[in-house]
């Protein structure tokens, strides 16, 4: 496995992260925030600030 | 300047992920020009990866503080949920972060992982299992 493999997975200094892995997590808690926000009034809006398209 | 906690929020964890995404993208997606090759190929690649692997960790950390920052406000149990299954789902996290920002330390084994008979500089950088990058 290697860059743009799989689930891109790096060994950092003996510290490990998987990019996919770890943007999956980062989505499921931006929607969740998003989702409390909504639930109390933040008005998701296009205008100002675009949503996040994920790619 | 934005006071209301929930718009402040909702900018800060959207900027923060529009930066996980743009930077997780460029991570996996191919880097440099097609026509480099060899040695120099090789060094701009390797270099294109490691900062976009920085601004990663750095975007990935900053998303966790606004997230923490907003539920500091409002303690809702769903997002404090969601923040402790992102921590267990990234570990290392800080320390990669930290190791990151705080380069200039590391460098001289003074890093607050060093302080606690951790040496990062002693392991070398993986991507995936075969490929050693340094």
């Amino acid at each position: 496995m290697g860059w743009g493999e799989e689930d891109a997975s790096i060994n950092y200094h003996g510290k490990k992260i998987t990019v996919n892995k770890a943007k999956d997590s980062a989505r499921k808690l931006h929607k969740i925030v998003m989702n409390v926000l909504a639930k109390n009034g933040v008005k998701i809006t296009l205008d100002d600030w675009p949503l996040v398209v994920y790619k | 300047m934005y006071t209301d906690p929930y718009y402040l929020a909702f900018i800060r964890t959207n900027q923060w992920m529009h930066a996980v995404e743009m930077q997780a993208n460029r991570i996996i997606g191919p880097t440099i020009d097609p026509n480099i090759v060899g040695m120099i190929k090789y060094r701009l690649d390797w270099n294109q990866r490691q900062r976009d692997l920085d601004f990663f960790l750095i975007a990935l950390n900053r998303l966790r503080i606004a997230v923490v920052s907003l539920n500091k406000k409002i303690k809702d149990r769903e997002i404090s949920n969601s923040l402790k299954e992102f921590n267990k789902d990234i570990p290392d996290i800080k320390d990669l972060r930290d190791i990151g920002e705080h380069f200039d330390e590391y460098d001289l084994s003074q890093g607050n992982l060093n302080k606690k008979n951790y040496s990062p500089t002693k392991h070398p950088i993986w991507v995936g299992e075969k490929k050693m990058l340094v």
